[in-house]
């Protein structure tokens, strides 16, 4: 049975007459760390439905949110639940949508992302004329320093910092496709955020804020969510009756109305560093993907170091560093291996990552990966051809402690696999799980450990049947 | 035919070198073999894959990493050597053929980095060259001197193979049922055309060549670890079977074929016989002839015509005054001159050449990401900043200025897209312009691209173009 077009995200190629009702919800409970909305039970859920939030900094006009990530830092994890039950999960949401935003085109992260959602990512060669790159949508303070601006930078007043947006399809890999028939559903369905809150620590800047002066106390360096400024602005789409009646009668039916969509299922794991080594090390490392019995389109990697200090970084904890000598890996999927020789070709990788992304990814090449920035006559790769130059501040003294643009280098470096082909929506695993083989290198100036997010990308069905919706495992 | 599962192949060359592929080593061919398999091939998904060096023409030869800074290369440095910003490490293939395992030739690109030199700067912005092209080719870069600047070390590669087959959306069988495996065969481009240096450019756009000193000693490149990697769909039992039994059936691609010419004179008629039955557009870049294969030039610039007074020293532009389609002696399919003189003579863009140009290329309605501006053919800058910012942005931050992306073409049929019969017909184009009579003699690529159809069947297979 397949999907009543009302449902779909797609245009519908008959026409009709829709009408859309928003209402701007309140959250049901909000503290620093969760807030929970309610829906309406009426018409459909338009997947375009919007939740607008804002960042309170600890110090005004000194901080902004993590370049490639946006307001979406904010957010830790989002759930949607029907009921009791969980319909949709997303962990380590931030880095799973600064991965997304990286397969945007350059124009769309700078003129939609840079309102809606406070980011700060496309580059353009250096004002310098040497070579190298810096931020493009940023003011020249002075020839290497920048400062960014104005609608960027976080106020720590109650209202008054800048408003962003994140729509629930971007929190919900499943509202890409699909949109929620509230009317059908007896059960209460309900947004859950819980919020990531940056303290006055230097392991936790970059959390939620980055701020552009490293000559700041850490212990001020803070960041929460605008408990005032959280709303949910929900769109409730109604269609002619004959149309929503349609739909009715399907989930009233025998069979119920299913619904498959794309969830993600999210596993964390850990690469271990080596310090204070001599000569480069590698170091070979297996984890499994736990998605036995699933059908599978991809599977995305990103690899965050463990830094002790991240004031320095701009991409903040959103950061997948890639290895001076290129991070090798295998995956081995029902017993049989993906790749004919494991990938450590890093525009290769881009290219994987893109397959698996449906979109190219957009990144500069000195962003995504090492490559062109270490010697590969020396044995320890050593960095001597720095992608970026200068270096961005902010507040009434910007040069005062400013953050080097170097520290974007090799910062989007996520791995990436695709299963899909025409008419079949991935792989079926079986019993085994996936395998991923890496083989990392650490060297005298990198022996930084990588906290490991692999998101997998997988199909669920959801059936709404009399009122009560049931979800696959 | 349903699909069943995808694979991810990557295949190596059946001609391996005992060092690197290069030009200078003796090694100028790379040979790839798809094997005839109950598969089908995604052609979009076939990539190029390796690593690429350039080095420099210091004595002894070194392995040294090069040094491409804004200082000026004295004799026997490792400055000032450059592959061309927006073709990238695709520079370095000449030509590419595609064929059948059987040997029947389906598609031959020559000079395929001049085809490109074209084609991804009106097709991709700014942007596009800093950041989506150069992960994956990371010579791409919107100004020369970013380019030479990622070049300093050996780089990684993985770029497409921007062919009409390879550029299709239809999958290929390769099976019996099909085109019985293929064969890629890449013919490597000179040093002396690859490489070149970069400009620099002081506060009123004037440009200083930084070129490795003295140019004649020869920097070279090197390819190594080449592999080819592709994504195949298998059929379920059903369709491999039928894959599998020799049958009939065909396969419609575009093909992209080149011709060369010379032009030297101001007013010049050229008449080229296409071939071709079902041709979709054609277009034309310039360059003059002694900048070919040159290391004081770049051989992928696509400038205007030019003027050499006298020396080749320092060519100047010849404006382009008309330009005429013609097939079989009739003005066809715009039945009038394009007269762009006026806006050439005063150095503003002759739109309604660049738009017939740009239509050769990608339909015009559908054109929203170029390198094309008028600060790349004219150098008026007519980009300003984020709303925000006070000023125009730092012109150092635009791609290089006066870097022309000029050319000539048309679109035959932009509506129905079946093309227009050049088979017993000639195809001519006339250019009126300010070139010296006989003094300057400027090179004409011209690419043609035309609708295929590739029939097999047990007696073999045949192209009809």
């Amino acid at each position: 049975m397949s999907i009543p077009e009302a449902l779909q995200t797609r245009p519908m190629p008959s026409v009709d007459t829709m009408t859309i009702d928003t209402s701007i919800l309140e959250p049901l409970v909000i503290n620093d760390t969760f807030c929970r909305f309610v829906l309406e039970r009426k018409g459909i859920l338009d997947s375009g439905s919007t939740i607008q939030l804002s960042v309170l900094a600890g110090v005004p006009d000194t901080a902004v949110l993590p370049l490639h990530t946006g307001i979406h830092a904010l957010i830790k994890r989002a759930v949607l639940r029907i009921g009791t039950k969980v319909v949709a999960i997303t962990d380590s949401y931030g880095a799973y949508a600064t991965m997304h935003r990286s397969v945007k085109t350059p124009e769309e992260k700078s003129q939609k992302d840079m309102v809606t959602a406070g980011t700060l990512d496309v580059i353009c060669p250096s004002v310098n004329q040497n070579g190298q790159y810096q931020l493009r949508d940023v003011k020249g303070v002075q020839l290497g320093l920048d400062e960014p601006l104005q609608q960027t930078v976080l106020s720590n007043v109650a209202g008054q910092s800048p408003l962003f947006t994140i729509k629930l399809s971007q929190l919900f890999p499943m509202m890409r496709n699909i949109q929620l028939p509230l009317y059908l559903i007896d059960e209460p369905c309900s947004v859950e955020l819980h919020f990531n809150t940056q303290k006055g620590t230097v392991g936790e800047q970059g959390k939620v804020a980055v701020f552009l002066d490293t000559a700041m106390a850490a212990n001020v360096k803070t960041a929460v969510v605008d408990q005032t400024s959280v709303r949910l602005l929900c769109d409730y789409l109604t269609y002619s009756d004959d149309r929503m009646n349609q739909s009715a009668s399907m989930a009233m039916s025998e069979e119920g109305m299913v619904i498959p969509y794309e969830d993600v299922v999210t596993t964390n794991t850990n690469f271990t560093g080596q310090n204070n080594l001599i000569v480069p090390t590698a170091k070979t490392e297996i984890r499994d993907i736990g998605i036995s019995g699933m059908k599978c389109r991809a599977i995305l990697g990103h690899m965050r170091p463990n830094y002790v200090d991240w004031s320095a970084q701009l991409l903040g904890h959103y950061e997948s560093k890639a290895y001076q000598i290129p991070l090798r890996y295998q995956i081995r999927v029902n017993d049989k291996e993906v790749y004919q020789r494991p990938q450590d070709n890093e525009s290769k990788k881009a290219n994987e990552f893109s397959a698996a992304m449906n979109a190219p990814i957009s990144v500069g090449s000195g962003e995504y990966s090492l490559d062109t920035l270490v010697n590969k006559e020396d044995p320890n790769r050593v960095i001597n051809n720095n992608y970026f130059d200068g270096t961005i501040g902010a507040g009434a003294n910007p040069g005062a402690g400013p953050l080097e643009y170097t520290s974007l280098e090799g910062g989007s470096n996520y791995m990436g696999v695709d299963f899909s082909s025409p008419g079949n929506y991935g792989v079926n695993i079986s019993q085994k799980p996936v395998q991923i083989t890496s083989t990392t290198t650490n060297t005298a100036q990198d022996g930084t450990g990588r906290t490991v997010a692999y998101y997998s990308m997988v199909e669920r069905q959801m059936s709404i049947k009399n009122g009560v919706v049931m979800v696959s495992a | 035919m349903n699909i069943n599962q995808k694979e991810h192949a990557e295949v190596f060359p059946i001609n391996p070198p005992s060092g690197a592929y290069s030009f200078r080593g003796g090694f100028p061919i790379v040979q790839f073999q798809i094997a005839n398999q109950n598969k089908l091939l995604d052609p979009s998904s076939l990539r190029l894959n390796g690593t690429f060096k350039m080095i420099a023409p210091t004595l002894p030869p070194t392995r040294a990493p090069l040094n491409n800074t804004s200082a000026a290369p004295v004799a026997d440095s490792n400055t000032g050597i450059n592959i061309n910003n927006r073709v990238g490490i695709a520079s370095t293939i000449h030509q590419m053929t595609i064929s059948t395992l059987s040997n029947q030739t389906l598609e031959t690109v020559r000079s395929y980095g001049r085809y490109l030199a074209s084609v991804v700067p009106v097709t991709h912005s700014q942007s596009d060259f800093d950041m989506t092209n150069q992960v994956q080719n990371p010579a791409s870069a919107s100004r020369s001197f970013n380019g030479a600047h990622a070049l300093n070390n050996e780089v990684s590669f993985c770029i497409p193979l921007r062919s009409g087959l390879l550029s299709g959306q239809n999958f290929i069988p390769l099976g019996t049922s099909g085109v019985n495996g293929l064969q890629l065969q890449l013919e490597l481009a000179a040093d002396s055309a690859v490489i070149s240096g970069y400009e620099t450019y002081d506060k009123a756009d004037a440009a200083t060549q930084m070129l490795f000193n003295p140019p004649n000693n020869g920097a070279f490149y090197e390819l190594a670890d080449l592999t080819l990697s592709y994504n195949l769909y298998v059929p379920d039992e059903e369709g491999q079977n039928q894959m599998a039994m020799p049958s009939t059936g065909s396969l419609s691609y575009n093909s992209i074929s080149q011709l060369y010419s010379v032009i030297n004179s101001s007013d010049q008629t050229k008449v080229l016989n296409l071939g071709t039955s079902n041709t979709l557009s054609v277009f034309h870049n310039f360059i003059p002839t002694n900048q070919i294969n040159n290391y004081a030039f770049d051989s992928f610039s696509t400038g205007q015509l030019q003027n050499s007074g006298g020396t080749q020293i320092a060519p100047a532009n010849a404006t382009l005054n008309r330009v005429t389609f013609i097939r079989g002696g009739l003005k066809f399919p715009l039945e009038y001159d394009v007269e762009v003189q006026d806006a050439g003579e005063a150095d503003r863009p002759q739109t309604m050449n660049t738009i017939n140009f740009i239509n050769s290329i990608k339909p015009y309605k559908f054109y929203n990401h170029s390198l094309m501006s008028t600060y790349t053919n004219q150098g008026i800058i007519g980009t300003i900043g984020f709303n925000y910012a006070k000023t125009p942005r730092n012109k150092n931050t635009l791609p290089d200025p006066k870097a022309e992306i000029f050319g000539v073409g048309i679109s035959f049929d932009p509506l129905s897209k079946v093309g227009v019969d050049f088979r017993r017909t000639s195809y001519g184009v006339r250019l009126v312009s300010q070139l010296q009579d006989s003094n300057s003699p400027n090179s004409i690529f011209t690419y043609v691209r035309a609708r295929n159809t590739l029939t097999y069947s047990p007696a073999g297979i045949a192209v009809t173009s």
